[in-house]
């Protein structure tokens, strides 16, 4: 095969690989982002960090009822606790998803792309 | 409550089920810290386990195992005893896994908390995303939606034995429901049973009666191969039309469909 032909089909396939790489990263940072509370499940998002740092601002200091991913009322009696804990699974996960990201950013071939 | 996960493993000619359920049980008591229990009809003395239940061997389908592209072997698939787990679990609270589920992670400790007494996977992610998995969004075309039996939660209430009743009865009336379903498949599939059962049980359209399993379902096909795990680490090859993708997962929950390669990979752990 021409090597130019050969090379380009290289680049082609590091290219896929890279790619689907980053969707598998991206699902990994999903995952990262779910937090389990009193049988709700939250997905810890920005605008979740923002309404709960509202909710404190406001001075509730009572039992707030937060709806969950699956649109099911949870009860949180503490919502600094429940603050403090989402704002650290969202540093974890975004950390570890940078992280990532970075390693993708510099490899430069498929092995150190998917090298276990 | 009593928490426990159970796993399903009838050896063919073809794949050792129960090496793959001891492999898929040391990952759950590592990630989930509960017990496993295993039903099968072949002789276990595998102490992993915490029960070893024994059923009477009952003649599956038969289907193709395929180990990628290098071969694919008719082999008899014994999945039929899956509606029972409701009378089979030593537990009030159960986590039914497929052996070939690979728990590299803690997200399935959701269940035991939740709120709803049955909970399945709707959504999937395929690590071929370039793939048309049409399949795993509706059970056919224009039908109901598709559900995974690969993982799924439940507790011992009237309702979810309502539900595994109905499964049964599907089950045992599978052309009748094939043909009103739309469904392509000749054998018995569980995954089908379920969609179906739980479209029974919301009355015959969409509903609550299940709650989703957090995140998605990852998988890979049977065309594809598990060519290496490093901790909770997985390195794949992945069919991308006539060639492979090399692709790797940190921390997702997997189900290898290839079985035949994750065996091969459980001897190189």
């Amino acid at each position: 095969m021409d090597k130019q032909l050969e090379k380009a089909f290289s680049i082609a396939n590091y290219m896929t690989t890279l790619a689907s790489q980053r969707q598998i990263i991206k699902e990994e940072f999903h995952q990262g982002l779910l937090y389990y509370f009193n049988g709700g499940v939250f997905k810890v998002t920005p605008a979740l960090i923002t309404f709960v740092k509202m909710l404190i601002d406001l001075d509730n200091d009572d039992c707030t009822v937060l709806i969950d991913d699956n649109e099911i009322p949870v009860d949180v009696k503490n919502i600094k606790e429940f603050f403090e804990s989402i704002l650290s699974v969202y540093y974890s996960a975004v950390n570890e998803y940078y992280t990532k990201n970075e390693k993708l950013r510099k490899s430069r071939s498929v092995e150190s792309l998917t090298a276990l | 409550m009593t928490q426990g996960v159970l796993l399903f493993a009838q050896n063919n000619n073809e794949i050792d089920y129960l090496k793959i359920a001891s492999y898929a049980a040391t990952r759950v008591k590592k990630f989930l810290n509960v017990p496993v229990s295993i039903i099968t009809t072949d002789l276990c003395n595998d102490e992993v386990f915490d029960q070893i239940i024994y059923i009477q061997d009952i003649a599956g389908n038969t289907k193709y195992f395929r180990d990628g592209n290098a071969r694919a072997t008719k082999s008899t698939w014994k999945n039929t005893s899956r509606s029972r787990c409701i009378d089979l679990s030593p537990y009030d609270e159960t986590l039914v896994l497929d052996v070939d589920y690979i728990v590299n992670s803690n997200k399935l400790d959701y269940c035991w908390d939740s709120p709803y007494d049955f909970l399945i996977y709707k959504d999937s992610y395929d690590l071929g995303n370039w793939r048309n998995n049409k399949e795993f969004r509706n059970i056919s075309d224009q039908s109901i939606e598709f559900y995974w039996a690969t993982v799924f939660f439940f507790r011992k209430t009237p309702d979810v034995r309502s539900f595994f009743t109905l499964v049964d009865h599907i089950k045992e009336n599978w052309s009748f429901y094939k043909m009103v379903y739309n469904v392509h498949s000749h054998s018995f599939r569980n995954d089908i049973a379920f969609s179906i059962g739980l479209h029974m049980m919301n009355g015959f359209t969409t509903g609550n009666f299940a709650g989703n399993l957090p995140g998605k379902l990852h998988y890979i096909l049977d065309t594809d191969y598990l060519i290496g795990i490093n901790g909770t680490s997985m390195q794949f090859l992945v069919q991308n039309q006539s060639d492979y993708i090399c692709l790797k997962t940190s921390g997702l929950d997997m189900h290898v469909m290839n079985k035949y390669s994750l065996l091969r990979e459980i001897s190189n752990v």
